[in-house]
């Protein structure tokens, strides 16, 4: 088999912008789905009985569902509610719902994690709330966060894919026109795959970084 | 003599099991209290509610002339302090745990410099300069660069008492202090607390070290199913109770140590 480059090239322009609205798809969504997260993890973990309830209901339902379904419901169901929502709108929706319930369960689990002792011996010296979260909880949460998070966060970034399915011009939905005009599938996949594997590699790559700046502390307490 | 701090009538329920029976202790200003008592007696429920950590179910905690946690509103009923009134009231209590319960993340010195900055506002410098001193006193001021993770277990409860006493506390409590510790390192620990209770520092002990007890205490408090059964200095608590219950506790906590005294004492 000989590979033609030209089916690429003809179209490069379509998939580089394809793979542009695929990364701020990705950031956006992230964006919306870790103040989500925050937001459901605080609710379950501090939250009057009934926010936590409401809260973890929600978190059950997200983990329930494909996130397939979950864009596809966003997409048509949401207008008959009266919202004016695009296909780019209703699928970054869909993804900050799904992605939040799981960032808020990463969280929830690096949060929980945290010996009780340390917190006890910081409010029975009267450090406020805020200071003992800042100071002594974050610092020491964050570091397990980063590999659960990381994970998700490819997870989101790959599953934006899934949008091309409500013809949201994206990466995928560039490269399935891009075939049909070229019929070259071989290598216009090729691009793509090359292009999620590269992109992923550097959140991951990030993710180490962060990684071991964070949990610098642990190698000098081990 | 003046009160450092009095507790009327705690009781203490954890859902059907009855903890704190009715408890009164007061602690007067440089006294050294030590609580003794079998495991399950109640003996660190009653410290974690002399400083609201977990709040009595009844009674009322005094530290000096201010009343713990609770106010009474004009209408005569009880209600919960404010949050920001109850922090300033616990810093007042300083707190010692089994466990340290140190900040990992901390160096020793940032551990002890934590509260007085977040709590009393030091500057940085004030701040370090006092942990600088306060580890001196527990003999840690080479360690002080040092994380939690890099020292002993007798090291790292004397970051933990040097933490507390920075704070400059009214009283200290300390629960069952030794108990998570080797048994070679339970001795430097006591040390710095013999130390404190030579400096005349008002303290309450729950400790099974009966000998520490014998030496430091003014006033040893024997506990039971939740409730006082005696009280007195540690001549008569611990040699000449008329109480059952104390003499059977004694006695089985010295056993442990008789054999050891027994294969010892012909040599000696």
């Amino acid at each position: 088999m000989t590979i033609d480059i030209s089916p690429i090239t003809d179209h490069w322009q379509d998939l580089v912008a394809g793979f542009r609205l695929t990364l701020w798809l990705s950031a956006l969504a992230w964006l919306l789905a870790s103040v989500i997260g925050i937001g459901l993890a605080a609710a379950r973990l501090c939250g009057p009985r009934l926010v936590r309830q409401l809260a973890r209901g929600f978190v059950d339902v997200m983990r329930g569902l494909p996130s397939l379904v979950l864009i596809l419901a966003c997409f048509y169901l949401l207008p008959a509610t009266g919202l004016r929502l695009g296909p780019v709108q209703s699928g970054l929706a869909a993804l900050a719902l799904y992605y939040g319930a799981y960032i808020s369960e990463a969280m929830r689990g690096a949060l929980a994690a945290l010996p009780p002792g340390q917190i006890e011996a910081a409010t029975a010296a009267g450090l406020p709330p805020v200071t003992i979260l800042r100071r002594i909880i974050l610092p020491q949460a964050i570091g397990p966060m980063i590999p659960p998070l990381a994970g998700l966060t490819i997870g989101l970034f790959k599953e934006t894919a899934l949008l091309s399915t409500i013809s949201v011009h994206e990466f995928v939905f560039a490269g399935k026109e891009a075939i049909s005009d070229s019929y070259a599938p071989f290598e216009i996949y090729a691009v793509i795959a090359l292009g999620y594997w590269a992109a992923a590699g550097v959140i991951a790559g990030a993710a180490g970084w962060i990684e071991a700046r964070v949990n610098r502390y642990r190698r000098r307490a081990a | 003599m003046i009160q450092a701090l009095r507790a009327l009538g705690i009781h203490k329920s954890f859902g059907a099991h009855n903890v704190l029976g009715g408890v009164d202790l007061s602690v007067a200003r440089g006294e050294i209290v030590c609580i003794i008592g079998p495991s399950g007696s109640g003996k660190s429920t009653l410290l974690r509610c002399l400083n609201w950590l977990s709040p009595p179910d009844l009674g009322e905690v005094w530290l000096g002339d201010t009343r713990l946690g609770q106010t009474r509103r004009p209408d005569g009923r009880l209600a919960p302090v404010p949050a920001g009134t109850l922090r300033r009231q616990r810093a007042r209590i300083g707190m010692v745990f089994q466990h340290f319960n140190l900040w990992p993340h901390m160096s020793a010195i940032e551990n002890v410099m934590e509260g007085p900055r977040a709590v009393h506002g030091l500057s940085r410098s004030e701040a370090r300069d006092l942990a600088m001193t306060t580890l001196s006193r527990v003999g840690l001021a080479e360690q002080g660069g040092r994380y939690p993770g890099q020292l002993s277990g007798g090291q790292q409860q004397r970051v933990a008492i040097a933490r507390a006493l920075a704070m400059r506390p009214e009283i200290l409590l300390f629960d069952e202090a030794t108990s998570a510790l080797d048994p070679e390192l339970v001795g430097e620990v006591l040390d710095v607390m013999a130390d404190l209770a030579g400096r005349r520092t008002t303290m309450i002990v729950v400790t099974h070290e009966l000998g520490f007890a014998a030496a430091a205490a003014d006033r040893i408090v024997m506990m039971d199913a939740g409730r006082i059964i005696e009280a007195g200095p540690p001549r008569q608590v611990l040699a000449e109770s008329e109480q059952a219950r104390t003499r059977a506790f004694v006695a089985r906590t010295l056993s442990r140590t008789a054999a050891l005294t027994a294969l010892i004492a012909p040599r000696a």
